[in-house]
């Protein structure tokens, strides 16, 4: 590289203008922005070319990583984030604490995405009848100007809430009036603004404010697990973590069909087929005549429905509303239950007074009513033949649309038929056009977040491929000019939005010479901060129609009873609705609940699974699991059966993103394709399900393959009464123990952590920051069920057995004990103690016995069975560039564990020294930690005062596991604390 | 029968007995007549003929349990050195160094010190391996590792008498007599081919 | 039938030298060279399969998190244990003055010193990077990092070493007198000089016998100790860990019992064939096979007591793992078929020696040997790999099978001691001549020949 200017792109760059603001020099100048540094006197490269680090940027110092505000938008909805860059590759997500979605956590979807930018499977190219083509080519068929006004052109795009699609939604239709839109996605994370519109008469979606209400009922509604709000799991951790017995907490009642998360934290959980759950709310409401009095008959006939553990169950929780004052209770209704559930539930809201205290209702941040159509009518169209020219940007119905809409062969009878996506996917196989999209970390865009907080998209990296914006698309379709950029888009409409006379017409430096210095500020600060403050939407006060509550109610009582057993698809916990199911990361990541991995399964309770004679098999040694034929409307699947004792009898769960059959080299084969199953009037949930138990047998890889804690005292629980009545309970399992050894003389900070399981909810977003933080490998499904998972955290699930499965979720990573039973038995010194407290790990000495692992009471210790990147093909190419180069990639043969991300203690005391300073309070934050959106992990050195860890761990309830052994663990836990209803205990 | 010089090393009569008690008489007799230096070989150990020729006990244990001793300490000393002197840790929170668990290694280097020089100690005061001995070159010797007992009477003592000692050996009923550095030609091949040189001269 | 000798009629010393070395001078048959030929194949797999695990990793056993240790350490415990019957009967029985062990010793020195080899063999291959086994060994590092001598692997290292050397150097000062006799008997010269070196120039002089016999009862007394303590620093390797079976005060003698159990059982296993092979009833007598099964019924009842002992003390301490490991991780965890199989051969099927018939009866008592053996591994199975199954945190369980390199591997380190065996039958006097020529003479008082 002599001349120190090197080729970066291998196809052809997408060549921006020379007067346009190239990526590379924004960056400079939002950091710049950031830092209130220097803005001018950056000479900008021609963009197809670096600069190498002889003359590296202002604001890069080699070796430190540089942050960076975006946004990943899920279901449309924007979760802002930071993320991390090393030397121009972005390496590790975090949340941005000053975004509303998501003060700081993020979820695992945030965490993979990193891995998603890398993923070697991804679209690399323009294919026309999958060869390769040029974009050049494409842009020409896509400009070409129609002549029938739009009349056969079709549209279909993720659900979206950014404003400068709309702009361009709203161009498009200016250019063709006739052409029709649909928004498609699988699984709805969000509620439609149409109930709002027909409960309220105000297209109104809920927002919910969990920190405000004492008592939260859900109906299906997997709140702590929304894929972009993390400020549920946030708001609701707050209100379980009991600092003192006399504190107070809140407390849940969840109805829901497989064990959620949400369910998982709940206080009283009612487990009940999906299509049960109307009838529940509908009783709840009628207990408080939400929906008008019910006739006699009409509720005598509807009390005899509810079984009795029912009527005890919404006796007691009808009571326990009516006790509390107005306005601190709080029902939810779930995105996957009916109209007529939400209407009873925010029925029940504004009888309780909770509106405008622990729910408001403002304008929804989506577009939806921007849409012409559903899926299900553009399918028909397409199987009419009505349409020439259909651009699937972003979905894959091929794949997740409702078998009985034919999608695939609907969309091939197509004359032209685009798909862009980050994969070539099941959808392009059925287009005559591909086109690679880009991943949110390569461009530029906004969306709003669930509370119509602005926020924007900033580029991380240049395109790794040949890819494109969607906005890039309809741009051309827009007849926008074809210099401009997304960056140019954003900033227009920005301007606009504040009164600046800019257009997409005018030169960019036309542009520069008329935008206001102010809103260029606000601008350049939105983009550094990743949104626009107070943008959020204001609440719109709404009154319920009683009418429509009425009719809801009534709708719900005459529908018939159905005897037959229910099929209930859920969205992915790791995969969501699949177009993460080729991220390794996720593929390996244990399911919060049944930690299964590589695999789907159908859930069932052990009662259905023995109506079916299916031999029941509780999760353990054995990991071969009977397979069952499901059959719904003429559609047949395999799938191995779990039975879990949380699951509702006559309800079989199937989690939606499986199976895929796309060119993602990950996916394909893994688990079974759930979507075959779903038919378009019940796509949720659906009566009607047959299943034929089969003689074969599936292995599946189960992380944690027992959950019963064999009355051992590793996850203390105790109810909030009991822990006022016995405060010291834990007394037993902390303190000093009778020591021959005398203690080590330690100087300097003492690392310490403590978790709180009484706000842990099992989402997993730490496993994935500990994976993305400290390089762990992917093993691969036979490594898995050989026992040789690489996590160095994981979740601990511990199920009370024999009663409805009511669970805990417990953390478990190295505990840096200070007595080791590790460190004693290594014959090489290999893993010593260091002076400020950290179980070290040293790989380069390390040879391999094994001894450390075999004598940790923890098993926490992870082994390079293999040279784990050479073993697995998903742990080579270009994912290689997420790897943090603070931490080494181990050897073949050498042990390895959680270190308390000692990098970043180490980086955080070299900055304390160039500082000339001791080091703050709160000033190394863990991978793990720094991830959890519930914020259920304390980590700081002991020798620091008044920390929130020293406050955590000075509480009654905090112990320390296996403490009996002597081994005097670093890491400490909070017992959980559970708020039950005394009158149901 | 030509008699060699007796300077020679080893120069004497060498004679053959087929049972303990004839070579044991023989020995009595020699030594009632002042033939000290003798020495005598055979298939198997026979205690009284060695209380007579070598009744001095073996100095061996001595070395050996020094030996030991400086087992012993190296064992000791080796670990301690390691992980309290040299390069202190803290190793789950044991003391750098304590003597329960330094025990095993010293003890096991102990025993193989000791072992050591019990067997490189016999070797040296058994003047072994010594392929070559003067022994060697007389061809029916060989018979004394398999059933016969051979006795060796010295020939530079003052009181050899050739013929008398050969005599009184025949008296004694052994069933062989030679001379060692007879410098006759052998009729066969040297017992041990090591041994031919000596044989030459 | 005659038990109470050990030696039949009154063998000359020429009768005895020719019988006992006889073999090494006359062709063997060809079953003989098949069988090496077979045994020689198995060692090269074995090799080739511990090429394989070096090259792979050792990912290509069947090891996990929790059981890092299985198969490897498995036949590391159960080799050592093998050997030590050797050392117990020409020490310990030399010290005690058993005159019925002459026979025999040197055949059980052998099997000591092969099984040693075997054993040595797996604390290398089990290694996760086995290139730097050196590492356990105090050399002046440039990393200027020592081994850690709190750990018992150290402890292993010296012991086994300790054990092997010393095994070696008995075994050999032993067959020095032999080897001359070989060395003298002979007619072929290249065996002549061969034997001839070997038996550094011995000449059977009883001003050598003197320092000789000394040396040979030091090397017993050190050889005695050490038969103890290589077995209890083995067993230090699990009880100075917390786990839940492994942890227990118990285990040395319990393990050195064991040992000396198994130890008899493979020499009986191994005696009954040979003696009918080379025709040897008189020298190796009924009362040989009956005094081993005697033995092995002896260390039998002591381990059978030390598991009585182990599972009463989990019962008594009422520690919640302690409890659970013993009464439902053995009895009936994963694999728990290997725990009864280990109860099955090595309390109740020893309880047979107690009949004579038995005892004296070859193909019976062979059966039992083999079956003890059997049992013997399946212990050291439930020890290990058992109690790493079923630990202190219940969602670390996770069972363990092994794959085929495992049993390939197991399977091959059989081959190679019996490729060992045979070879020592062919060329080394497998009964101490010298000392049973002794035997003769204090029998008959003399010879007379």
């Amino acid at each position: 590289m002599e001349g120190g200017r090197i080729k970066l792109w291998r196809t052809k760059p997408r060549t921006l203008p020379e007067d346009e603001l190239s990526r590379r020099q924004f960056m400079q100048l939002v950091s710049a922005a950031a830092a209130t540094a220097l803005v001018n006197g950056c000479q900008p490269d021609p963009p197809e070319q670096i600069l190498p680090y002889v003359r590296r940027p202002p604001h890069v110092t080699p070796g430190k990583s540089t942050y960076y505000a975006t946004s990943l938008v899920l279901d449309g909805l924007a979760t802002g984030l930071l993320v991390a860059t090393r030397e121009g590759r972005p390496i590790k997500v975090e949340g941005n604490p000053a975004h509303p979605a998501s003060l700081g956590g993020t979820g695992v979807f945030q965490q993979a995405s990193v891995l998603q930018l890398y993923d070697p499977d991804r679209g690399k190219a323009v294919l026309h009848r999958g060869l390769p083509a040029d974009w050049n080519v494409l842009d020409r068929v896509l400009a070409e100007p129609r002549t029938d006004s739009g009349a056969g052109l079709r549209l279909v795009l993720e659900p979206s809430s950014s404003p400068l699609m709309l702009g361009q939604l709203a161009a498009i239709k200016r250019r063709y009036p006739a052409c029709k839109l649909t928004f498609y996605a699988p699984t709805p994370s969000f509620v439609p603004a149409s109930y709002g519109a027909k409960l309220f008469g105000k297209a109104v979606v809920p927002q919910y404010q969990l920190a405000a209400a004492d008592v939260l009922v859900t109906f299906d509604a997997d709140l702590l697990s929304h894929p972009s709000v993390l400020r549920y799991t946030r708001d609701f951790a707050a209100r379980r973590h009991v600092e003192q017995p006399s504190a107070s907490m809140n407390r849940l009642y969840a109805f829901e069909s497989a064990l959620s998360p949400t369910g998982s934290m709940a206080d009283h959980r009612l487990a009940r087929p999906a299509a049960r759950i109307a009838l529940l709310a509908t009783a709840l409401a009628a207990r408080f005549g939400a929906a008008g009095a019910l006739s006699e008959s009409a509720a005598r006939t509807f009390e005899q429905r509810l079984d009795a553990q029912e009527q005890r169950f919404i006796g007691a929780l009808a009571r326990d509303l009516q006790a509390r004052p107005r306005g601190r209770t709080l029902i939810v209704p779930g995105e996957r239950q009916p109209f007529e559930v939400h209407a009873l539930c925010h029925a029940l809201n504004a009888q309780l007074g909770n509106v405008g205290q622990t729910l408001v209702f403002t304008a929804t941040p989506r577009l939806d009513d921007a849409a012409d159509q559903d899926l299900a009518a553009l399918a028909n169209e397409l199987h009419a033949g009505a349409v020439d020219t259909l651009l699937v940007l972003g979905p894959n119905p091929s794949y997740d649309a409702p078998a009985e809409l034919d999608w695939s062969r609907g969309m091939r009878k197509v004359k032209h038929s685009l798909c862009a996506g980050l994969y070539v996917h099941e959808t392009a196989e059925d287009a005559a056009w591909f086109a690679p999209l880009l991943h949110p970390f390569e461009t530029w865009g906004d969306a709003r977040a669930f509370d119509g907080t602005l926020s924007f998209v900033q580029p991380l990296i240049r395109p790794l491929y040949a890819g494109r914006s969607v906005s890039e698309i309809l741009g051309i379709l827009a007849n926008e000019p074809a210099s401009v950029g997304d960056y140019a888009r954003l900033r227009v409409g920005f301007g606009r939005a504040r009164g600046e006379e800019l257009t997409l017409q005018m030169s960019a430096a036309e542009r520069r010479a008329r935008e206001a210095p102010d809103v260029r500020r606000q601008f350049e600060g939105a983009l550094a901060r990743g949104f626009s403050p107070d943008s959020a939407f204001a609440a719109i006060d709404v009154s319920v129609d009683r009418e429509v509550v009425t009719r809801a109610q009534r709708s719900v009582l005459e529908r018939p009873e159905e005897a037959s057993l229910e099929l209930n698809l859920l969205r992915s916990p790791t995969l969501h609705d699949g177009r993460f199911a080729n991220v390794s990361w996720l593929l390996e990541l244990p399911e919060p609940i049944t930690k299964l991995t590589w695999d789907n399964a159908a859930l069932m309770s052990p009662n259905t699974a023995r109506k079916f004679g299916i031999p029941v098999q509780p999760i353990g040694d054995d990991d071969h699991y009977p397979v069952v034929e499901l059959t719904r409307a003429g559609r047949t699947i395999r799938a191995p059966v779990l039975s879990l004792p949380s699951h509702a009898d006559d309800s079989v769960s199937l989690w939606l993103g499986y199976g895929r059959e796309g060119a993602e080299r990950l996916a394909r084969g893994v688990g079974v394709n759930a979507y075959r199953l779903r038919s378009w009037d019940a796509q949720e949930f659906a009566p009607g399900l047959q299943l034929e138990p089969l003689s074969e047998r599936y292995p599946l890889a189960i992380t944690q393959l027992h959950t019963d804690m064999h009355e051992r005292p590793i996850a203390l629980t105790k109810t909030l009464s009991a822990y006022r009545a016995e405060p010291d309970f834990t007394a037993r399992f902390k303190g000093d123990q009778p020591s021959f050894l005398e203690p080590v003389e330690m100087p300097g900070p003492q690392w310490a952590m403590t978790i709180d399981m009484s706000m842990c909810s099992g989402c997993s977003a730490c496993m994935l920051a500990c994976q993305a933080e400290n390089n762990l490998l992917v093993v691969g499904k036979e490594q898995v069920r050989r026992g040789r998972v690489m996590h160095w955290l994981r979740i601990d699930l511990y199920a009370e057995q024999g009663g409805a499965g009511k669970v805990v979720h417990q953390p478990m990573l190295c505990q840096h004990c200070e007595k080791a039973p590790c460190e004693y038995v290594c014959p090489v010194n290999a893993t010593v103690h260091s002076p400020d407290g950290l179980n070290e790990m040293v790989y380069n000495r390390c040879v391999g016995t094994r001894f450390c692992s075999n004598n940790c009471p923890y098993k926490v210790r992870r082994f390079n069975w293999f040279d784990w990147s050479q073993h697995q093909p998903s742990n080579q190419g270009s994912v290689m560039l997420q790897r943090n180069p603070e931490v080494s990639v181990r050897e073949r043969g050498v042990m390895e564990k959680c270190t308390y991300c000692v990098q970043r203690i180490r980086a955080a005391e070299i900055d304390a020294r160039t500082e000339h300073r001791e080091l703050r309070a709160g000033e190394v934050v863990t991978a793990c930690q720094q991830a959890c959106p519930a914020r259920a992990i304390s980590f700081d050195s002991l020798t620091l005062a008044n920390t929130q860890q020293a406050r955590w761990r000075e509480q009654p309830r905090s112990y320390a596991v296996l403490h009996e052994t002597g081994a005097r663990p670093r890491t400490t836990y909070l017992a959980r604390i559970d708020n039950p209803n005394p009158e149901l205990a | 029968m030509h008699k060699p010089s007796t300077a020679e090393p080893w120069a004497g009569i060498l004679a053959a007995f087929v049972t303990d008690a004839a070579i044991i008489a023989a020995v009595r007799d020699l030594q009632a007549r002042g033939c000290y230096e003798l020495d005598a070989f055979g298939p198997r150990p026979l205690e009284e003929l060695e209380e007579l020729i070598a009744p001095q006990r073996s100095q061996l244990p001595r070395s050996v349990l020094l030996g030991a001793l400086f087992g012993t300490l190296t064992g000791f000393g080796v670990q301690w050195f390691c992980n309290a002197w040299d390069l202190p840790l803290n190793v789950g929170g044991r003391p750098a160094f304590s003597l329960p668990a330094c025990i095993p290694i010293a003890f096991e280097i102990t025993i193989l010190f000791g072992a050591l020089t019990v067997f490189f100690g016999v070797l040296w005061r058994m003047q072994l391996p010594h392929l070559t001995h003067p022994v060697f070159d007389t061809l029916e010797f060989e018979s004394a590792s398999i059933d016969q007992f051979w006795l060796y009477v010295a020939a530079h003592t003052p009181e050899f008498r050739a013929d008398e000692v050969e005599q009184m050996l025949r008296e004694h009923g052994c069933v062989s007599v030679h001379w060692t550095h007879s410098g006759r030609e052998p009729e066969r091949e040297p017992p041990a081919p090591a041994a031919a040189p000596e044989a030459a001269t | 039938m005659e038990l109470t000798s050990v030696l039949v009629g009154a063998p000359s010393d020429a009768e005895l030298s020719r019988e006992l070395s006889q073999h090494i001078e006359q062709p063997f048959g060809r079953y003989y060279w098949t069988l090496v030929a077979l045994c020689f194949c198995g060692t090269i797999g074995l090799f080739a399969l511990v090429t394989y695990t070096f090259v792979m990793g050792i990912g290509v056993w069947g090891n996990n998190i929790p059981v890092g240790w299985a198969f490897g350490i498995i036949n590391f415990v159960w080799w050592i244990g093998i050997g030590h019957a050797g050392t117990f009967i020409s020490a310990i029985l030399l010290l005690l003055e058993q005159s019925w062990r002459t026979s025999i010793n040197r055949f059980a020195e052998a099997m000591t010193l092969f099984a040693v080899i075997q054993a040595l063999l797996f604390p290398l291959i089990h290694l996760g990077r086995p290139w730097f086994a050196y590492w356990l060994v105090p050399y002046p590092a440039t990393m200027d990092v020592w081994p850690q001598f709190r750990s018992a692997l150290p402890w292993d290292f010296a012991a086994v070493g300790t054990y092997f050397t010393v095994s070696l150097l008995f075994w050999y000062l032993g067959l020095i007198p032999d080897l001359a006799v070989v060395r003298d008997r002979t007619q072929s010269r290249a065996k002549r000089f061969i034997y001839g070196v070997f038996a550094l120039g011995w000449r059977g002089s009883v001003r050598h016998m003197r320092h000789y016999r000394v040396a040979y009862g030091l090397l017993a007394g050190f050889a005695t100790p050490l038969v103890v303590s290589v077995h209890s620093v083995v067993s230090s390797d699990f009880a100075i860990t917390i786990l839940p079976g492994w942890h227990s005060t118990l285990f040395p003698p319990y393990f050195v019992a064991g040992a000396i159990f198994s130890g008899f059982a493979m020499v009986q296993t191994l005696l009954v064939p040979v003696r009918r092979l080379f025709r040897l009833e008189n020298v190796i007598t009924l009362r040989h096979i009956d005094n081993i099964a005697k033995l092995t019924l002896v260390t039998g009842l002591v381990v059978a007591f030390s598991y009585a002992c182990e599972f009463f003390v989990a019962w008594y301490s009422g520690e919640w793992p302690e409890l659970y490991t013993y009464f439902q991780g053995f009895t009936r965890g994963p694999n728990h078929f290997v725990f009864w199989l280990a109860i099955v051969c090595n309390v109740l099927v020893p309880q047979l020696y107690w009949f004579p018939a038995v005892r004296t009866h070859l193909v019976a008592t062979w059966v039992v040997a083999l079956l003890v053996n059997v049992g013997m591994w399946s212990e050291r199975f439930f020890l290990i790999v058992m109690s790493l199954q079923r630990d202190y945190l219940v969602s670390a369980w996770h069972a363990y099978s092994p794959t085929w390199v495992d049993w390939g591997i197991f399977a091959g380190t059989l081959a190679f001691f019996a490729l060992l065996f045979l070879l020592f039958l062919r060329f080394v006097p497998f009964v101490p001549i010298m000392e049973v020529k002794e035997l003769a003479a204090h029998h008959t008082g003399g010879t007379d020949a």
